[in-house]
């Protein structure tokens, strides 16, 4: 349940951005009225991978929005966005809402002092811990094509 | 096969001297790197290449792939004369030696786990055995032709044919072929001591036994094919452990099939740069997956059921192993397992009109050639009490009467009077069979040490009865720091005994258990258990008589004696070799070791890809984005030097954790929370270290030896 839950919100950021920094359409027809899915994007080069990686972390885990301008109001990132927000977030809801369910029906074990605390700064570590390093390995990548390489580029001097 | 009636007395049958030699010198451990396993393993790990074995294993099925990818598209490259061809096939070699690496931690393990098999193979004879067929008269038969059901008769000097149960007769027997302990023990029909192994001796006496296995389906047999290997089950949490690796490799195979798009779109927008070539991506993929505990997750197993070995337990499961991990409570039997069982001499009580210092007298002369403990505290407490010392008889004329099991006593005939010990209603028999009478303070004394849970030993002269020797029960040494080391682990101690309450007490205070039951009746044990588990508690259980059967069956974990009833044997989910109660402490240091080994390796293996993506990124993306070489923390020389260290450190740091996966992670008694913190802050935060000093390292040797 938790790997399906983790699995499924990258598949469809990294998944539906991969599409879209690639995906040629042609101009001025149906899905995607500005011509090849990347050219949505308000600026070029790395603050576009952002723009689109955006698109669709905030579809899946946020609120929705758009950033730096892309233009998001086309056939076809209007259906991939849907879609990304309609696996994203509950194909993450409904395994959490499992896992609960599963753990509920579990008899309790007594605390022993084999037991793992809940309560402590191990704990908070642990879980801190946990979720910084799967996350970053999950999206370092991408990243390190938009925001990283970016933020290098904008101590050299370039801006967009 | 010849029809005997009385076996021939001086035929002694052929033993295989090498595998008893090695048993009795206790070489159970082998050393880590011995060089005949090495080689066995060495070529196990190219054998086991096969797509059809590594498929088992998801981690590393996806290595072999890439690895066969790369290898194709290297090839390609070649015939097409593109440039780039010394380093691609560097990587393909590499990536096909992560794979046998694994295969290596794997083969080792078994091969460990063989050559133990093996050492336990060897104590199985092929003695002839001495069937008794329905005329009562006896054929010699090879010991691999006996079947469940036959019977055997057989008397001292000879070797025991297969494991089988007492019907008949009482023995003692040795067992330090299997156990490696050379005192012997008493085997006899009925009771809890019916159960022979097959491979041990008989010193004295005779018995008729009843094979209870096939040939092949003994607890010897079924343990060897554990430890091979070959009838291993996953066990529960080796199953959740693989679906997590499983899935985190889903997910890092996601995270690199989406990098092509990216880069092309990069590569679009910027207008220069080269796409990453697929050995580059392959490579990518390979460090990021845990392949450091895909390769050694099986390693990890095997090796700990190798070790529950060493320590003379025969467990029938991976999964008993894994369970006593968790156990809560462990209840205990009273005689012979908190208690010695063998009863030492604590007191000399005369009868009427007797000296005490004549009782301790005669007591300790009739008692110097007897071999048993007890015998042997009876001499020692008549020299320390009445300074009686072990007296020369040799001028006399002593005749010994060695302890029978059917006489039930033993003693000395010297200087014309006959001196007896044994008992009391065995020599209340004997003085009235002398002409002798038993005054009624007998009973009265002997009937108050039983009731505080001591032995009494009548001692008698010809046709005087002198007076009781009282052995008590002894708590056996060291069970006080053993208890206190179980419950460090937060395991609760319980003593359950048929004895009465206040000897009950008496012992349980002594001992340290930290709860009893006295009074308790088979049925009794059995309501215990179930009311723990009601309560959420894992039991394990410690017995060895066929009362202690349905108890045994349902704890959670079932420890049986070896000295115990085969009924025991079969219920329980483990055979304690050594008969020991306590072995519990070492079975729970292991399976919980067990589990702590998997969960550091796992969380090394994932620590180290923090150090890899700084390593393979730049490398992949410096030529679309120069100013990703700000990423390359380690300065290193090359794209390619940077992505073929990455390959080689994640293929070599599988060998260099080999021996941690197979000794375990040390375990210490200590809470979850602070294992988990010293665990944490050494395989996490170490796993998070280590490759940057690693790589580095090895991409200066590649530098410096041209390979790059």
């Amino acid at each position: 349940m938790a790997i399906i839950a983790v699995l499924a919100t990258s598949l469809v950021i990294l998944g539906f951005t991969a599409l879209s920094s690639v995906a040629p359409f042609a101009k001025n027809g149906y899905w995607n009225a500005p011509g090849p899915a990347a050219a949505n994007t308000n600026n070029n080069g790395s603050h576009g991978l952002s723009e689109i990686l955006y698109a669709y972390s905030s579809g899946a885990g946020n609120n929705g929005s758009a950033f730096a301008g892309i233009n998001a109001n086309t056939p076809w990132y209007n259906l991939t966005i849907g879609l990304d927000m309609l696996v994203g977030r509950f194909l993450f809801i409904i395994p959490a809402l499992a896992i609960a369910g599963s753990l509920a029906s579990k008899k309790l074990v007594p605390i022993t002092s084999g037991t793992l605390p809940t309560n402590g700064t191990l704990f908070v570590v642990l879980l801190v811990g946990t979720v910084i390093i799967v996350g970053a390995l999950t999206y370092f990548p991408a990243l390190s094509l938009g925001p990283i390489v970016e933020h290098f580029q904008m101590l050299n001097g370039k801006l967009f | 096969m010849s029809t005997v009636s009385v076996p021939p007395a001086d035929r002694k049958p052929e033993i295989k001297e090498e595998g008893v030699a090695l048993l009795s010198r206790g070489v159970r451990s082998r050393p880590l790197f011995d060089p005949e396993i090495l080689r066995r393993a060495i070529k196990e790990s190219f054998v086991k290449l096969n797509p059809r074995m590594v498929a088992k294993n998801p981690v590393m099925f996806v290595v072999e792939v890439g690895a066969a990818l790369t290898t194709v598209f290297v090839v390609k490259d070649a015939i097409a004369g593109a440039s780039g061809v010394f380093f691609g096939i560097q990587i393909a070699f590499w990536l096909w030696f992560t794979v046998v690496f694994a295969n290596f931690a794997e083969a080792m393990a078994e091969a460990r786990g063989k050559a133990q098999a093996d050492t336990l193979r060897k104590t199985k004879t092929d003695t002839m055995a001495r069937r008794l067929l329905p005329n009562d008269k006896f054929e010699m038969v090879p010991a691999s032709r006996l079947r469940k059901g036959d019977v055997v008769y057989c008397e001292a000097g000879y070797l025991i044919p297969g494991d089988g149960e007492v019907i008949d007769g009482v023995a003692s027997v040795d067992e330090s072929v299997i156990t490696g302990e050379s005192a012997p023990v008493i085997r006899e029909s009925g009771g809890d001591r019916s159960a022979v192994t097959g491979g041990t001796r008989v010193l004295s006496d005779h018995i008729k036994i009843r094979i209870t296995s096939n040939p092949g389906e003994t607890f010897l047999d079924r343990m060897i094919a554990l430890v091979e290997g070959a009838v291993r089950q996953k066990t529960p949490n080796e199953i959740a452990l693989n679906i997590l690796i499983a899935g985190l490799t889903l997910i890092f195979l996601l995270a690199v099939a989406t990098l092509p798009p990216y880069a092309k779109y990069s590569i679009a927008a910027v207008g220069s740069g080269i796409a990453p070539t697929v050995a580059v991506l392959v490579s990518l993929l390979v460090c990021l997956i845990p392949t450091t505990i895909g390769g050694l997750l099986s390693a990890i197993g095997i090796a700990g059921m190798d070790r529950v070995m060493q320590h003379n337990v025969l467990a029938m499961s991976g999964k008993a192993v894994e369970a006593s991990g968790d156990v809560n409570t462990l209840l205990l039997d009273k005689t012979g397992t908190i208690t010695l069982g063998n009863r030492q001499a604590v007191e000399f009580i005369p009868v009427n009109g007797v000296n005490e210092s004549e009782l301790a007298d005669a007591a300790q002369l009739s008692s110097l050639a007897d071999e048993t403990p007890e015998g042997r505290s009876v001499v020692v407490l008549a020299k320390e009490k009445y300074s009686l010392r072990g007296r020369e008889v040799a001028e006399h004329e002593a005749q010994f009467i060695p302890f029978s099991a059917y006489t039930r006593m033993s003693g000395v005939d010297l200087d014309g009077r006959r001196l007896r010990k044994g008992a009391t209603d065995a020599i209340a028999q004997f003085v009235k069979d002398e002409g002798g009478t038993v005054p009624p303070l007998l009973t009265e004394i002997s009937d108050r040490i039983s009731r505080n849970g001591g032995t009494p030993l009548a001692v008698a002269d010809g046709r005087r009865i002198l007076g009781v020797i009282h052995l008590k029960d002894i708590v056996k040494g060291g069970m006080r720091e053993r208890l206190a080391s179980l419950r460090a682990m937060g395991i609760r101690s319980v003593m359950i005994t048929g004895d009465n309450p206040l000897t009950a007490a008496a012992i349980a205070q002594e001992a340290g258990v930290d709860d009893f039951l006295a009074q308790a009746t088979p049925n009794d044990k059995l309501e215990y258990i179930q009311k723990e588990q009601a309560q959420g508690r894992l039991v394990a259980m410690t017995g060895d008589g066929s009362n202690d059967a349905p108890a045994l069956a349902q704890a959670d974990v079932g420890v049986a004696m070896n000295t115990g009833t085969m009924v025991a044997k079969e219920a329980g989910n483990m055979v304690d070799l050594d008969s020991n109660p306590t072995k519990l402490i070492e079975i729970v240091a292991i399976g919980k070791q067990l589990l702590i080994t998997r969960g550091s390796l796992t969380t090394f293996s994932i620590a180290n890809d923090v150090a890899k993506y700084f390593a393979i990124i730049p490398a992949m993306f410096a030529s679309i984005y120069p100013e990703l070489n700000k990423l390359n923390i380690m300065g290193l020389h090359s794209p390619q030097s940077a992505v073929l260290a990455a390959v080689i450190f994640n293929a070599v740091i599988i060998i260099a954790l080999v021996p941690l996966a197979l000794r375990g992670v040390q375990y210490k008694p200590v809470s979850a929370g602070q294992m988990l913190t010293r665990n944490l802050l050494i395989y996490g935060l170490g796993g998070i270290i280590v490759p940057f000093p690693g790589i580095w390292l090895i991409d200066k040797i590649l530098v410096a030896t041209h390979l790059v």
